[in-house]
């Protein structure tokens, strides 16, 4: 059951019933019945208690008219008299299928599932018959996760032979799923307001015929005058004078309950149509986004072959490169290990220049080295500011390539040696390892560490300043604290590098949109985003990272405001 | 009975709870609260046997012809009578259709603080079904609440005739009581009321249910009865005036006739009242008296003992030439009824708080009137 809508009524002898439901049931459970055809000839009796396994009263048409002959024989036998019934006893109901979402609605006296019953019948009592709404007749909610929530309309019907001249209905609404209930309140309350208007305009033109043909006030005055009880016919028997009538009867409209149906269906359909349920992921990353630039930049201009679209995306994945190259060479794993055996004040000059745009250089014979060293040193730097060059034998330019692997006869020109925007690691493999290298780093554990006999000259003419920025410090932090795993380190470093290029689109924005001076670029930065000069520097670089896509939607609105 | 300091100011000196006060905020506050403890009286029965019309007749001034135009009860109506009146009950009218003793209702919630059960029978109609739902209804409710009185309105008696309405009850009571005894219910008490919204029967038999619940009901009878004694007054009645039930009179055996009479002086005087009368309506005493002399040498005379309670004497043309005693008796009469109630609210205040589980307080108080 997802929803159910019934009609309900006071009924003045039996108290309060229901009338009509028309139940929504998706067609699932219908599948279920196909691969399993020995329910249908025994559909009556194979309910049970539970939901799931009561299938049969979702069967198609054919199998319903069964279903209701079966199982009607128990219902039946309650008296129902004019008033409560809607429908005749060898009437099956009706069905409409929706094939687009594959559901089906039925509409019957009583629903099959006894389950469903229960909601409804119990719906049914609280809404005549113990819930007050304030005016009698109009919308109330009640429920709780046990029994559904409902959306309760009351509302009378007039009725020229009923006790106060009016009859007791209402139009409840089932749902399990009560913020869904509550966000369809206006439009519930507005389809089932207008049903019920027609239904009374419909018994008010009845009733005023009526009314006027033998008004009951007439009729029902003069047997008190005039009905002396004598022996003869003190005992009426109740029910013989009953003044029940049917719904069709008082609205005077044969053709009501098919307009019930698909009224009902009509509301439960377009109740599910106008909200659809999303799952809300928040925006994307802007590493995702420059990454599929980047991809569909390259593939777009057909320059390189599909091997090299795979390296680049293979590239973006670090655990591709690095998992092959296994145990025999040493590699760094990951910045934690890199800090490790770098420690830790090389590892911050490296990461600083890193991060502020400086060129990082690794040069040596082991390329696998150094290929894990840029790799795990690329995760720091957003993805757009990234340029790698694993493996060259001329120097290449900073703005070719930021992270610079080079082979042994490479040599780096004069000129940006005398230049500071550069940090040179020169990886030298000794051949008598062991001693002097646990003497200088007496705290790696001897055997577990690879990186035995292999000496990182560092050649850097560069004064680090004492405070790095904000981010690399952060990084540095949860680098160092060893009660955080390798995944927790990973989010964190994703969740600072899209703080700051948070900023870095704010800046952008000011700087190159809004063209603002200097000076109030300044103020900006370190009034609101209070941003040291290292940090921006950062910003500054990180600004070429920016997506492209970013870029353009901007001077777009810029343009358009 | 010994005059004491609270005498003269009858609205703080009576109990909170048989509520006698003005309107002011404070005590509004104290009902809000004590409001759970009152006495409840449920009227049960089959549907169309006059549940709603009772109620509205006796409590709302409804005219008996209106109530054949009241549709039929969906809902529990709970009435409080105890704003405009001196008793102070919940009646709550309780839809016929709807089988309250199923299990998905709370039973201890609705017999629990119940005091009285009036089961309405439709006399007009064939009875046998109405006394099957009596019988559950009153075992049930037994069970649950041993402590409620259980009162069974004959209704409808007013189309048959004298003999026949003997004739019901006796044939009703019979079939009721022998059930029980087969079901081995023997100290389950039912009393039986004729009734009819066309006459003061309602009012009569609603008055006795009524006096079940007070438990200061014999001292003021006893104290009733010595003031006919001792003023040469035939009958006297204390009436409730809003619902014209009469919460107590002297030992004489109640006259039909001489009820119906009282209710009339009190409806003259009630119109009089509301017509002419102060339209402050703070609950003070107002000092209304009336004397009505009648044609067979009666003469029918009320005194307010306060605001909602009035007493009402019928007396010798005679006897009236000593009016000075009877007004000096009524005086003291007057005195010892403000007596009556405030011993309980003395009672309360030792105990140092108001009272919070209605019977055990009732019974309590009343132990305590009749020391």
């Amino acid at each position: 059951m997802e929803a159910v809508i019934a009609l309900c009524h006071f009924c003045e002898q039996h108290g309060p019933s229901v009338m009509f439901t028309c139940e929504k049931i998706l067609d699932v459970f219908q599948h279920a019945t196909a691969l399993t055809p020995d329910v249908t000839s025994e559909s009556g009796s194979a309910e049970t208690s539970s939901y799931s396994s009561s299938v049969p009263t979702s069967l198609s048409m054919d199998s319903t008219l069964t279903n209701v002959g079966n199982l009607g024989g128990n219902l039946r036998k309650m008296d129902l008299c004019e008033a409560c019934r809607s429908l005749s006893e060898d009437d099956p109901g009706f069905v409409s299928y929706d094939r687009d979402s594959g559901t089906k609605f039925v509409s019957t006296q009583h629903p099959h599932n006894p389950e469903v019953f229960r909601l409804v019948r119990q719906a049914c009592v609280r809404s005549l018959s113990c819930e007050v709404c304030p005016g009698r007749e109009g919308p109330i909610m009640f429920g709780d996760g046990q029994h559904g929530y409902v959306i309760s309309y009351t509302f009378y019907v007039k009725d020229n032979l009923a006790r106060g001249l009016q009859r007791w209905y209402s139009i409840i609404c089932i749902m399990k799923d009560r913020v869904f209930l509550i966000q369809s309140w206006p439009f519930l309350v507005s389809c089932i307001g207008n049903i019920i208007q027609y239904m009374q305009s419909c018994a008010d033109s009845v009733y005023k015929i009526e009314s006027s043909e033998s008004p009951q006030h007439k009729t029902r005055m003069l047997p008190r005058v005039s009905n002396v009880v004598t022996p003869h016919n003190f005992r009426q028997h109740r029910g013989h004078n009953s003044n029940a009538r049917a719904l069709i009867q008082l609205t005077g409209n044969p053709e009501l309950y098919p307009y019930l149906h698909t009224a009902f269906t009509w509301i439960m359909r377009a109740c599910k149509m106008r909200f659809k349920e999303k799952i809300v992921q928040g925006a994307r990353m802007d590493d995702d986004v420059v990454r599929d630039e980047i991809i569909e930049r390259t593939s777009r201009s057909n320059s390189l072959a599909t091997d090299d679209i795979d390296e680049i995306q293979a590239d973006f994945n670090m655990i591709s490169i690095t998992s092959p190259c296994s145990s025999t060479e040493p590699i760094f794993t990951s910045l934690r290990h890199m800090r490790e055996v770098l420690q830790p004040p090389l590892f911050k000059a490296i990461a600083w220049h890193l991060v502020v745009g400086n060129q990082v250089i690794w040069k040596g014979q082991d390329q696998d080295l150094i290929t894990s060293a840029l790799v795990v040193l690329k995760q720091l730097l957003p993805v757009g500011c990234v340029k790698m060059q694993t493996r060259s034998d001329k120097y290449l330019n900073s703005y070719k390539a930021n992270l610079l692997g080079l082979t042994e006869k490479a040599c780096v020109p004069s000129h940006v040696k005398s230049a500071e925007h550069f940090i040179l690691i020169h990886v030298l493999r000794k051949n008598n390892n062991g001693q002097k290298f646990s003497h200088i780093y007496p705290s790696l554990p001897p055997n577990n560490n690879s990186m035995n006999g292999i000496e990182f000259r560092v050649t850097n003419s560069c004064i680090l300043p004492e405070k790095g920025p904000e981010m690399l410090n952060k990084v540095e932090v949860a680098i160092a604290n060893d009660s955080l795993s390798p995944e927790v380190v990973r989010h964190c470093l994703i969740c600072l590098k899209e703080e700051w290029m948070n900023k870095v689109k704010i800046l952008y924005k000011f700087t190159k949109i809004d063209n603002r001076d200097k000076e109030e670029t300044a103020r900006m930065l370190q009034g609101c985003l209070q941003c040291t000069d290292d940090d921006v520097r950062l910003l500054k670089f990180w600004m070429t990272g920016l997506s492209s896509k970013f870029k353009e939607e901007l001077r777009q609105s810029a343009l358009m405001p | 009975m010994e005059p004491h300091e609270g005498f003269g100011l009858p609205v703080e000196s009576f109990p909170k709870d048989f509520s006698y006060h003005g309107d002011d905020g404070e005590d509004a506050v104290a009902t809000a609260t004590s409001s759970d403890m009152k006495p409840r009286i449920l009227i049960m029965g089959l549907q169309r046997s006059g549940k709603s019309s009772i109620q509205k007749v006796v409590f709302h001034k409804m005219s008996p012809n209106e109530t054949l135009f009241l549709e039929s009860t969906s809902k529990i109506f709970k009435d409080d009578v105890s704003n405009n009146s001196f008793i102070n009950f919940q009646i709550w009218d309780i839809p016929g259709q709807i089988d309250f003793l199923d299990n998905t209702f709370d039973l201890d919630m609705i017999f629990g603080g119940t005091g009285a059960l009036i089961f309405v029978v439709d006399a007009q109609d064939d009875y046998m079904e109405a006394l099957t739902c009596l019988h559950q209804t009153v075992s049930k409710a037994f069970r649950v609440n041993p402590q409620i009185k259980f009162e069974i309105f004959i209704h409808k008696v007013d189309g048959l005739s004298d003999d026949h309405k003997i004739e019901t009850q006796r044939d009703i009571s019979q079939r009721a009581n022998e059930e029980l005894h087969e079901a081995g219910l023997r100290d389950l008490h039912l009393s039986f009321h004729l009734t009819s919204i066309y006459d003061h029967s309602i009012f009569e038999a609603f008055s006795k249910v009524v006096q079940k619940l007070i438990p200061q009901l014999t001292t003021l009878e006893n104290l009733l009865s010595i003031f006919v004694q001792n003023s040469g007054v035939e009958k006297t009645f204390l009436f409730d005036v809003v619902s014209k039930i009469y919460i107590a009179t002297d030992g004489s055996p109640v006259d039909m006739q001489s009820y119906e009479l009282c209710c009339e002086m009190i409806d003259v005087m009630l119109d009089m009242t509301c017509i002419y009368g102060d339209e402050t309506d703070d609950g003070t005493p107002q000092d209304s008296t009336c004397i009505i002399r009648l044609n067979n040498t009666s003469i029918l005379y009320l005194q307010e003992v306060t605001r909602f309670l009035v007493l009402v004497c019928i007396l010798r043309d005679d006897s009236f030439t000593r009016r000075g005693i009877i007004d000096y008796n009524i005086l003291l009469l007057k005195k010892a009824i403000n007596d009556v109630f405030d011993v309980r609210l003395r009672q309360g205040k030792q105990n140092g708080h108001l009272p919070i589980e209605g019977r055990n307080n009732l019974m309590q108080l009343s132990t305590s009137a009749n020391a």
